[in-house]
């Protein structure tokens, strides 16, 4: 079974057969300001689709802000901590889930696997929930994504119809078996519900503005040392809220944290905006100033990346725009190295 | 799947204080279980983090040789927190050692090659690991001539000074030992790297150089190295930044698209003559 239909007063019974043997995550409202994050919820009362994105991307759940790697004792290792838990993710937006896929590149490649990574990411099935009404800052089209886009996502849902019914489809092999696990709840997806669904898409995706950016990756490399870099961030406050909130970047610090002889070895988020992200011990600065930070972000999604994945590592979610408390808009830093002559 | 964050443990065996300064130490290091000891094989130019509980980590290049079997050896400087922390260690302190990490010098290139070995201060330590690798009896034919240079401000701070003293008097490598100013009692090379390679005019002819040294050192050899008809593909540099996995994963040793843990810290000068100079 690839596609099949839900009934919306059915998507109580699917989370409650989901939770029978794993938590469902969801994007759940934080706080009393109408953000969402992904939160285990119990019932499709919790599940908030409406909002344009959830507040953090859903990288937190295979990549968490901090996490133990491993616990110590006195100048000996005690115990490795490695993640067990299964989880299941619904109302994932596309853009999110195809940053996971670049994430997969990161922690699975280079001849070394993460292993607390890739321990939740292999248990984990990934539903994601198309997108109707795309933000103001959202430019998924502009960098190869689509509001209907089902990569690295295990299922993609969208709205079915007026009558509330929503479409599953199948997007991998796990998507196609949770379908049958479930087969009790949905009805096969009729032609109508399919037509209805080619609709909407091309509906979403002629809301966003697309950006040509055929050719900024050479115009990129050309331009390390132009002046624009320095123009362009000029108003940066180096918060580095826009990597925190980056469904894709996945900087990361590894510190030791002790109380008497006992302690734990932890990774957490980090940024390259910070100027000591790169300070090296003898007081040496590879990156000591804000433009050549501001050029390795963007640098590193738009051109590294396409050399070592042969992707951008840019979903186009805007959370870095929506989020900046100065501002500063990737797509006009892009479209100002793609307009260099 | 292996852990790559786990270190192996190890206890360490010896320290040797280096220099007159006292602020560069070797550490001998033992493994404390025979597979760790077994699955460690390395090549001269990889590092390894070492790993300090409650401390944390610090990439540090191998200065031993995988011919020197059954044990590691680093040359560690007293610079941040967990260098300053391993100084204050004394042997039979346990720790633990993370790798072998990065790529090594190009060995597979090297063979049949003469090799050229620049180098200054305390960036020695991994062409200590490649001399002892190279002069190996079970090595040394698959080389051509090997020439060396090594300088350091004084006599007091060039580190394995018995070592120097062998190979001074080898002949299966030409050694040349240098300092910056005239001290007494020194009754060697007076002068800068570069010059002194300048002086000693080796061939570029079938040879790769390998060049580790401090930034100005590097700066200066560059040219010289060009003008004795060394191609930018022959000229062999280790970098080092500030890494935390080391192993291509962290985002922050990065130079262009090029992570100097996992696809270095060995590039050819060629290799970074397209890249940022974020180094």
């Amino acid at each position: 079974m690839d596609k099949a239909l839900l009934q919306k007063k059915d998507l109580d019974a699917l989370l409650a057969a989901i939770r029978m043997r794993a938590p469902v995550y969801a994007p759940a409202r934080d706080g009393g300001d109408g953000g969402t994050v992904f939160r285990p919820v119990e019932s499709a009362a919790d599940v908030c689709l409406g909002q344009v994105n959830t507040r953090l991307s859903v990288k937190g759940l295979f990549f968490p802000q901090r996490e133990s790697l491993m616990k110590f004792s006195g100048s000996a290792l005690s115990e490795v901590t490695l993640p067990t838990d299964s989880l299941v993710v619904f109302g994932v937006r596309p853009c999110d889930a195809r940053s996971l896929t670049w994430l997969d590149t990161v922690f699975g490649g280079g001849g070394h696997e993460d292993p607390y990574f890739q321990e939740r990411r292999k248990s984990a099935v990934v539903i994601a929930m198309a997108c109707d009404q795309p933000g103001a800052s959202c430019f998924c089209t502009s960098v190869g994504g689509s509001p209907y886009g089902s990569d690295g996502a295990d299922m993609l849902v969208s709205q079915a119809g007026a009558d509330g019914a929503l479409l599953f489809e199948a997007a991998s092999e796990k998507g196609r078996a949770f379908l049958e696990e479930h087969a009790g709840l949905f009805a096969p997806a009729n032609a109508q519900a399919r037509e209805a669904r080619e609709a909407r898409a091309s509906a979403a995706a002629k809301k966003m503005e697309a950006l040509d950016l055929t050719g900024l990756k050479e115009k990129l490399d050309a331009a390390l040392d132009s002046p624009l870099w320095d123009a362009l961030t000029k108003t940066c406050l180096g918060c580095g809220v826009c990597t925190y909130l980056c469904p894709s970047c996945h900087c990361f610090d590894i510190s030791d944290e002790k109380s008497g002889a006992d302690g734990v070895r932890v990774r957490s988020w980090d940024s390259c905006q910070y100027a000591r992200f790169t300070l090296h011990a003898s007081g040496h600065n590879p990156r000591p100033l804000k433009k050549a930070r501001m050029r390795q972000r963007v640098m590193h999604k738009f051109s590294y990346a396409q050399e070592t994945a042969g992707t951008a590592f840019c979903s186009g979610c805007g959370r870095c725009v929506r989020a900046c408390p100065v501002n500063l808009d990737i797509r006009g830093i892009l479209t100002a190295f793609k307009d260099l002559p | 799947m292996k852990n790559p964050y786990v270190p192996l443990q190890v206890t360490i065996e010896d320290v040797v204080i280096e220099n007159e300064l006292r602020d560069i130490k070797t550490f001998r290091l033992s493994f404390e279980r025979d597979e760790d000891r077994a699955s460690f094989t390395y090549l001269p130019g990889q590092f390894a983090e070492l790993s300090l509980f409650g401390t944390g980590e610090s990439p540090i290049g191998i200065a031993s040789s995988p011919t020197e079997e059954g044990y590691l050896l680093f040359s560690v400087k007293r610079t941040g927190v967990v260098t300053s922390e391993l100084h204050a260690s004394a042997p039979g302190r346990r720790m633990g050692v993370r790798g072998p990490l990065g790529r090594p010098f190009p060995w597979e290139r090297l063979e049949g090659k003469n090799i050229l070995i620049v180098s200054g201060g305390f960036a020695f330590t991994t062409l200590r690991s490649a001399i002892t690798y190279v002069l190996d009896p079970a090595h040394r034919k698959m080389f051509g001539k090997i020439t060396a240079v090594y300088g350091a401000r004084e006599p007091g701070e060039l580190l394995y000074k018995k070592s120097i003293a062998e190979w001074e008097a080898s002949v299966d490598i030409e050694f040349t030992p240098t300092i910056d100013r005239q001290k007494d009692g020194w009754t060697g090379k007076v002068g800068l790297v570069p010059n002194v390679v300048k002086e000693l005019e080796p061939s570029a002819e079938n040879t790769l150089a390998l060049v580790c040294g401090p930034p100005i050192m590097i700066k200066f050899t560059i040219p010289v190295l060009r003008e004795l008809g060394f191609r930018d593909e022959d000229i062999i540099l280790s970098l080092e930044n500030r890494m935390k996995c080391g192993i291509g994963k962290c985002g922050r040793c990065n130079v262009g698209p090029l992570y100097v843990c996992n696809d270095g810290p060995v590039f050819s000068l060629a290799q970074l003559a397209k890249l940022p100079q974020e180094y």
